[in-house]
């Protein structure tokens, strides 16, 4: 009896393990919440609960009077959007060369990419921020656009991947028909790499909403302020408004939640795939 | 035949082609230019005038160089270890689960996708040293409160603790690569009497080990890379990030990129900057060859 009740309890262990930690996980968001509603008074308040005692929704209501909230939504979806044509412009025809097309030097070519994943962004920073001022392009979108129609090698090796997995006989069908390489590429692989395209999407847009780095740099004139760098500068001037911040803070991440919610099976998916192939 | 293969080669070529032109502007340029840079005194608005080894036999007698280096080292000493074992340990918990599987590995990896900004802005609240949820949970159990970030001592610890929250992504993966290990290889383990540790070590451990020695290697040039947290802390603590500003008590919060970044553009030391730039982009290619070397022999003997 006793016996079977340890192993009982041993089986259970994992799951009390994985709620623990899942509460956990799942805490400083709550906070984020709970502060967003809470008057400035009582943030930083020892004896606070979790609840708001009374819900403070002016906090809002002040974040959209103080800060343009719309001009850095704006400009955020600007530079994600572009961001986002740019990677489904670029890396497809990246991707079916490495995948699609045998050639020599291909395998070069994708070691290449593969390597370049790691270099350091510190190591570009600086001449690539003198060569966009040479250019006259610093205070405007374009040094954070620009690159995304030459393709990012994370996305490229996401997608690659997952044209591989596309059967060779569908393009030499096409192939005796007397389609070109063009015309494959258009009618036959594009078309099947859909989910793949949805992943390399979705990630595209999220890492340049959230950015921080990109329009530190370049879109440093408050008009051009994506969310994030929105945030950072309502921080600097409302030092002691942190019930303010958290609202804002809960603005900005709700772009994040909502495409998390519809889109993480392609987050999950993406995920996994870059890791595996290691 | 061979007409084709040249067809091919040239149709390859112009498919890569918007890469290639991406890779010779956006990172082998730069890459050579900052070498150039960092053997010249030059700022964004002045042009680079050639000045020999001064930026690095200057940065050999920087006390912030080294500081900014021990911290970095530090920070990855600690964060590495910790999050690799702790996405280890989360996936394995994760695995055999039969309900709920998907839901927790949602619930973990959500904060990974949380923005740099918002979640420092959350940290600094739970780790307050009066009012924070972290120290007041510890309160709990009689442990004193720790000023977490004012505390040169638990500015790091601190940081490590920030980061362990976003390693939803390589319990995702770890997750996936034991998903990929047949199920045959854990029968055959169990007729042969070994226990959960022993299949653990023998079948779990070997099977996910390329995934496992990749994973290190990203997290440890990650960890070098570790910037935008300790900007916004930095910031949050002294106001704006003036070049006279203390990164963090004693600069306990001045990590290398960060450091790299002032002198880049608060001092507008762009050579000395590109001088650091260059020592740590040495320092990762070494590390890499190295690690994937040893790290690869002991993957395939396995």
């Amino acid at each position: 009896m006793l016996k079977k009740s340890a192993a009982g309890f041993s089986r259970l262990l994992p799951t009390i393990l994985v709620l623990l930690a899942a509460v956990i996980f799942l805490f400083p968001l709550l906070i984020m919440l709970s502060s967003a509603f809470q008057t400035n008074e009582r943030i930083f308040d020892s004896s606070r609960g979790l609840w708001p005692e009374h819900f403070a929704f002016e906090n809002f209501r002040k974040v959209f009077a103080q800060i343009p909230y719309w001009r850095y939504f704006a400009n955020t979806i600007w530079v994600s959007g572009m961001n986002v044509l740019g990677t489904l412009f670029s890396t497809p025809l990246v991707a079916f060369s490495l995948s699609k097309i045998r050639w020599r030097g291909r395998e070069l070519f994708f070691g290449i990419i593969l390597s370049s994943m790691m270099i350091p962004y510190t190591v570009t920073m600086v001449p690539l921020y003198r060569l966009w001022t040479l250019l006259h392009l610093t205070g405007s979108f374009w040094p954070l656009i620009i690159p995304a129609f030459c393709g990012y090698p994370f996305y490229i090796v996401l997608l690659r991947q997952f044209m591989l997995t596309i059967p060779d006989e569908l393009m030499e069908a096409a192939e005796i028909d007397g389609a070109g390489r063009l015309r494959i590429f258009r009618s036959v692989i594009l078309p099947l790499s859909r989910p793949g395209l949805a992943t390399i999407t979705i990630f595209s847009f999220m890492y340049t909403f959230s950015d921080f780095m990109g329009p530190l740099l370049y879109a440093n004139r408050s008009d051009h302020y994506t969310l994030s760098l929105g945030l950072y500068s309502y921080m600097n001037e409302h030092t002691v408004d942190w019930a303010g911040m958290m609202a804002a803070t809960a603005l900005f991440m709700l772009p994040i939640l909502l495409v998390f919610l519809f889109c993480q099976r392609y987050l999950m998916d993406g995920i996994s795939t870059s890791g595996l192939k290691g | 035949m061979r007409k084709r293969e040249k067809r091919a080669e040239r149709e390859g070529l112009l498919f890569l082609l918007p890469w290639l032109i991406g890779f010779a502007c956006f990172s082998l340029y730069p890459i050579l230019m900052s070498a150039y840079y960092s053997l010249t005194d030059f700022s964004a608005v002045k042009a680079p005038v050639f000045v020999g080894m001064r930026n690095y036999t200057s940065l050999f007698h920087d006390k912030l160089f080294w500081k900014s280096i021990q911290n970095t080292l530090y920070y990855t000493a600690l964060f590495v270890p910790v999050s690799i074992s702790l996405s280890l340990l989360l996936a394995l918990l994760l695995k055999p689960l039969r309900i709920g599987k998907g839901f927790f590995r949602s619930v973990f990896f959500l904060p990974s996708i949380f923005p740099a900004v918002a979640s420092t802005m959350v940290w600094i609240i739970i780790l307050d040293p009066l009012s924070g949820y972290l120290n007041r949970f510890l309160k709990l159990f009689g442990i004193p409160g720790v000023n977490w970030l004012g505390d040169p001592k638990a500015a790091i610890p601190a940081l490590v603790l920030m980061s362990s929250w976003g390693i939803g992504a390589t319990i995702v993966i770890l997750l996936a690569a034991m998903g990929d290990i047949p199920a045959e290889l854990y029968e055959a383990a169990s007729l042969d009497g070994a226990g959960m540790w022993r299949q653990f070590c023998y079948v779990t451990i070997p099977g996910i080990a390329h995934v496992l020695l990749y994973q290190i290697v990203l997290s440890i040039i990650n960890a070098t890379q570790y910037f935008t947290q300790v900007y916004i802390l930095c910031s949050a603590q002294s106001g704006n990030l003036s070049s006279g500003a203390e990164a963090g008590r004693g600069n306990s919060l001045l990590m290398y990129p960060l450091y790299l970044f002032q002198n880049a553009f608060s001092r507008l030391k762009m050579g000395t900057a590109s001088a650091m730039a260059w020592i740590l982009f040495l320092a990762v290619l070494l590390f890499s060859v190295a690690f994937t070397r040893i790290g690869g022999r002991f993957v395939d003997e396995k």
